[in-house]
């Protein structure tokens, strides 16, 4: 088990290791199954093609893809800690495609202290493909009972 | 082992029911969904813990997972998207092929555990014109055979018909 999340040595602007996913046309179809989002702007590239999808005509990732993606930078560090995800938000700035290279990032940004053992933190998250270029930012706030 | 039955009218070809599908302009702020339970396998846990390349042992190691805080395994908090897709009718505005996410909230109560059933109440709660394309919002209030809150999703799409003339004209 790791160390506990402890809510008063939480510094604010910590930032979490950042975390880089590669994406392809098969991660993409696997998330399809296990999303059950078989929308063909993900999953068919003919179709994407032929209607030029937002202006390259290649597919383009789930956004929630991404979302899971910032949710788990934040898990990742909360739950072995003994927190909770509280809420996760995220806007989608620019399409992610097969081929990208795409890492993610969160840092504290606040902190709520509560006396009922609810005090949260909340983190800033973004990501950027290959290019700098931010695909995703939002922002998740995390539960420390401790 | 519990089989993951998915609803009779889940339909994974969505182009299937886009002929049925409605215009944004059809669609009224305030209209809810007919939505149907899911009940959620550890198998579809842990498929979707590895479709979005997630390992961590809270969804995958019961031993890990009965120490921690959840005291048992658990899914990923995202496990609501297979979640709402399931529940959907075919003919969703949240299916329409060519719809893109512009982005999502979600505010999250007691997680997913293996053999929950969850049921999900939707609605449309605005539309809105914004640079020339249009917007749906929508609530999904989702909870578990407990009716404990396990999530309140708001977010929505950009609708736009895309390749087939007949669909754009709509």
């Amino acid at each position: 088990m790791s160390e506990k999340l402890e809510f008063d040595k939480i510094e604010l602007g910590y930032e979490l290791p950042s975390q880089s996913k590669h994406i392809t046309q098969e991660k993409i179809n696997k998330n399809a199954e296990a999303s059950l989002d078989f929308n063909p702007i993900h999953i068919d590239p003919e179709w994407c093609k032929k209607i030029n999808l937002l202006g390259k005509g290649t597919t383009i990732a789930h956004g929630m893809m991404t979302l899971s993606f910032m949710g788990k930078i934040v898990t990742d560090w909360a739950y072995p800690g003994g927190g909770f995800l509280k809420s996760l938000e995220g806007k989608f700035l620019y399409p992610v495609r097969p081929g990208d290279d795409i890492t993610n990032y969160a840092q504290v940004i606040e902190k709520h202290p509560r006396s009922d053992r609810t005090s949260f933190v909340v983190l800033e998250l973004w990501c950027e493909n290959q290019d700098g270029v931010k695909v995703g930012v939002g922002e998740a706030a995390v539960t420390i009972p401790e | 082992m519990v089989q993951e039955k998915l609803p009779e009218r889940f339909e994974k070809n969505f182009f299937k029911y886009e002929e049925k599908q409605r215009s944004w302009d059809d669609l009224e702020v305030g209209e809810v969904y007919n939505t149907e339970p899911f009940t959620v396998t550890l198998e579809r846990i842990q498929l979707y813990a590895e479709g979005t390349e997630d390992y961590n042992p809270f969804y995958f190691d019961e031993e890990a997972a009965k120490n921690s805080q959840f005291g048992g395994l658990i899914a990923p908090p995202t496990i609501v998207v297979p979640i709402v897709f399931a529940s959907l009718p075919p003919d969703h505005w949240a299916k329409m092929p060519g719809a893109i996410n512009p982005g999502q909230r979600l505010e999250f109560g007691v997680p997913v555990r293996p053999g929950d059933t969850i049921y999900c109440q939707s609605k449309l709660i605005d539309k809105y014109l914004k640079r020339g394309k249009k917007y749906t919002v929508a609530e999904f209030f989702i909870t578990n055979q407990k009716q404990e809150m396990v999530c309140r999703w708001i977010g929505g799409l950009v609708l736009q018909f895309q390749g087939n003339e007949e669909m754009i004209k709509k």
